[in-house]
């Protein structure tokens, strides 16, 4: 069996996966040939191209099976938390909990990119006055009201404060339309004034130590909400055992990362690690699986990399990419213009950053909160952009632009402004909706002309 | 002449300001088309007309303004965020909220203003509440319909006539800047016994807005005053890209049940006839 790596398509998996078979793959339950998802209206999945390799079949699996995953769990028991926007705090907390599991209704943003528009979820939305002007995580809204997607929780809670507006305003819908979320606050950090108690953030941020106690006072409600539909106290202990598991998380995932982003040759798609990454925020929805897939990952791009064994012709454009994008399609886009991922700040850093152990649970947790790059000043997520395309010896840029999306404006701005002045790289803003095949040619466009302007710096 | 500090949210108190000893100045901005994509023009607007003053505040009330208090082109020195918390039932937002006041008074000494004692802020206090009581609300003649919304430019001060022309009248404005942001009426025992609490329990907890969770205050506040003005149609004014206001055009069609149209203010394309045609539309419904 070839054990190359490669980017292969839907239709040539099947013929691998046949091959992994036959060589003895082993599968955890979820697993299974990928064009299977097609037949759930996965289309989106017959126009990407994936790493050959097992692990990244069972991290595919992993991430497609998780609404079955969701509705198993319920049948088992087990109390279903629909946690919203924070982006990795408040799961530290549920899972702590034997007997919870949380999952974002915001990942119903990739709905109508994974199945094509061919949902009722945006025209519900739509009908609700959440039109296209708003960012595409109102399929949210239209997943609740059709009950598709996932089980409908035990208990919601939604941030908000220093959030996107139109983040905001959806889950507000949301509540008008009967799912009323716990809500709790989260305020712009700020940075403390010059004889004001401060504390260093994971992540490397400061906040003043009375904003920290603020949102320690807002996750103390969160912590009795929770032991209340648990019917279970949410003790230091639980907190502080579920702070090292996600540490054990991000600890993997940060040596993948490492390894994507510097070895000489690329061991890993941009595609996989965008998925790789947003399994750090809630587990999708299996703790215990998500370091299993992580295992298998990084044994994988470890052996690669040992074996200097790479995807993708000699010597690609080092892209660092900021933000998410809608429409996945884009991230293949980017190898197939001649650029690979050096980095990427896909609005969750702070999820993953290592969390504090050395002070109390609850402390830590606020801190991690405060530390996320949109409750500060667009200059702080800039700056922390800058020095991580420096470290990992980005040679561009690459915004992409969330469509509807209140922060993108002008945070876009910001950080290309002092991406230019600090680090003088080129950089590409560009506005990716959920189905980019109708502007698919101007932004591949685009994004040759960013990778031609990284070789024609080459050649100076 | 003392420092004039420069606002645009009715989350910051004149009273404060002037109890500093500072001058208190609402901007009503004015421009604002932008070149960005997606940037909000009031935020913007306010941003350019805050530059050539002493020192600005800006509110975290919504995200585009939160942003812009980075790209406004002053001193940074001179220039304060204050947080206002969306939420607003529990203790802890509202504590935010009054320490956030006492950031602000912080800022307002480094700029020259005195701390005031208790009872100067009541007596400005005091002031405000009569001046505000005081302005006698003269309702035209004409259908009575409800402006709720954004605050509005000086250039969109021409809806109120466009309003009157096409045979209506403004009975009840509820943008930024109207009456739905007034504080309520200060209570002398309050006052008498911690002005700053007092001053903060009307700011914080009874002006209804659309970016506060739960959004129950404004919900109450329309339907109230609906009822009471014998409202019969809503113009819902908000600019592009501020998805706070455009996300309740819906949700007022449901819970106030009377015609409601929703005008897009400064976007590239300010429209001018077919805004003026939108509201003849809404008379002539009405009559």
């Amino acid at each position: 069996m070839n054990d190359l790596p490669a980017q292969i398509t839907l239709d040539q998996w099947a013929e691998r996966y046949r091959q992994l078979c036959d060589g003895g793959l082993r599968e955890p339950w979820y697993g299974g040939p990928l064009a299977r998802h097609v037949a759930d209206g996965d289309y989106r999945l017959l126009r990407l191209r994936y790493d050959n390799s097992a692990a990244a079949l069972r991290l595919w699996n992993f991430l497609l099976t998780e609404e079955s995953r969701l509705f198993k769990a319920r049948q088992e028991g087990k109390k279903i938390i629909g946690t919203m926007k924070d982006l990795g705090t408040v799961p530290i907390m549920v899972y702590s909990l034997p007997n919870a599991i949380a999952f974002y209704p915001d990942g119903a943003w990739w709905v109508p990119c994974i199945m094509e528009n061919t949902t009722r979820d945006l025209s519900i939305a739509n009908s609700l006055g959440i039109d296209e002007s708003f960012c595409p995580v109102r399929a949210m809204l239209g997943a609740f009201v059709a009950c598709e997607h996932f089980p409908q929780p035990d208990l919601l809670i939604c941030s908000v404060g220093a959030t996107c507006d139109d983040f905001s305003a959806i889950a507000q819908r949301l509540a008008s339309v009967g799912y009323p979320p716990f809500w709790w606050e989260i305020p712009h950090r700020r940075r403390p004034d010059p004889d004001e108690p401060a504390v260093t953030l994971p992540g490397g941020f400061a906040a003043p130590v009375s904003q920290v106690a603020f949102v320690k006072g807002e996750l103390q409600r969160i912590r009795r909400e929770l032991s209340t539909i648990c019917s279970r106290e949410l003790t230091d202990d639980m907190l502080a055992a579920g702070i090292r598991v996600a540490n054990r998380v991000r600890g993997m995932l940060r040596e993948l990362r490492q390894l994507v982003f510097t070895a000489p040759r690329c061991p890993l798609p941009a595609l996989e690690l965008l998925i790789a990454e947003m399994l750090a925020i809630h587990y999708c929805s299996d703790r215990d699986q998500t370091l299993a897939v992580y295992q298998d990952l990084l044994n994988e791009v470890r052996r690669r990399v040992a074996d200097n064994q790479g995807l993708f012709p000699a010597d690609p454009a080092r892209i660092f990419w900021v933000n998410p994008v809608a429409d996945l399609r884009a991230m293949n886009l980017l190898e197939e213009c001649g650029g690979r991922l050096c980095g990427t700040e896909f609005l969750f850093c702070h999820a993953l950053d290592e969390i504090p152990e050395d002070v109390p649970p609850m402390d830590a947790l606020a801190q991690m909160a405060l530390a996320d790059p949109m409750v500060g000043s667009a200059g702080d997520r800039a700056m922390r952009i800058c020095n991580d395309a420096r470290r990992l010896n980005a040679e561009a840029v690459l915004i992409s632009r969330i469509p509807g999306a209140s922060h993108c404006a002008l945070e876009g701005q910001v950080i290309r402004e002092m991406i230019e002045s600090e680090l003088r790289l080129p950089v590409l803003e560009l506005e990716v909706p959920p189905l980019s095949d109708a502007v698919g040619p101007a932004i591949r466009t685009r994004i040759e002309a960013l990778v031609e302007a990284v070789r024609q710096r080459r050649a100076r | 002449m003392s420092v004039c500090i420069a606002y645009i949210s009715p989350f910051v108190p004149a009273e404060w300001i002037e109890a500093h000893g500072l001058r208190a100045r609402r901007v009503q901005a004015e421009g604002g088309v932008s070149a960005a994509a997606g940037a909000c023009p009031l935020a913007t607007a306010f941003a350019q007309c805050a530059s050539d003053r002493d020192a600005v505040v800006f509110t975290t009330t919504c995200d585009q303004m939160r942003r812009m208090a980075e790209r406004c082109c002053i001193d940074p020195s001179r220039v304060f965020l204050m947080n206002v918390p969306a939420t607003w039932e529990t203790a802890g937002a509202f504590a935010l909220y009054t320490e956030e006041l006492r950031r602000l008074g912080r800022f307002m000494v480094r700029l020259g203003g005195i701390a005031p004692a208790a009872e100067q802020l009541a007596t400005v206090m005091r002031e405000h509440d009569i001046a505000r009581r005081s302005g006698a609300v003269v309702v035209d003649r004409g259908t009575p319909v409800a402006m709720v919304g954004a605050p509005l430019r000086r250039e969109d001060r021409w809806l109120f006539d466009c309003v009157n022309h096409a045979g209506g009248c403004v009975a009840l404005d509820a943008t930024e800047g109207g009456q739905r942001c007034w504080p309520a009426q200060f209570d002398e025992r309050g006052m008498a016994a911690d002005p700053l609490a007092e001053l903060a329990r009307k700011y914080f907890l009874t002006i209804p807005d659309a970016f506060r969770r739960p959004d129950t205050l404004l919900q109450e506040y329309l339907q109230r005053e609906v009822a009471l003005r014998k409202i019969r149609g809503v113009i819902l004014v908000r600019y592009l890209w501020c998805d706070q206001w455009h996300a309740q055009l819906v949700r007022l069609k449901e819970s106030l049940k009377i015609p409601v149209i929703e005008i897009d203010l400064g976007g590239q394309d300010y429209d001018l006839p077919r805004i003026r045609t939108r509201i003849e539309s809404l008379m002539g419904i009405l009559r």
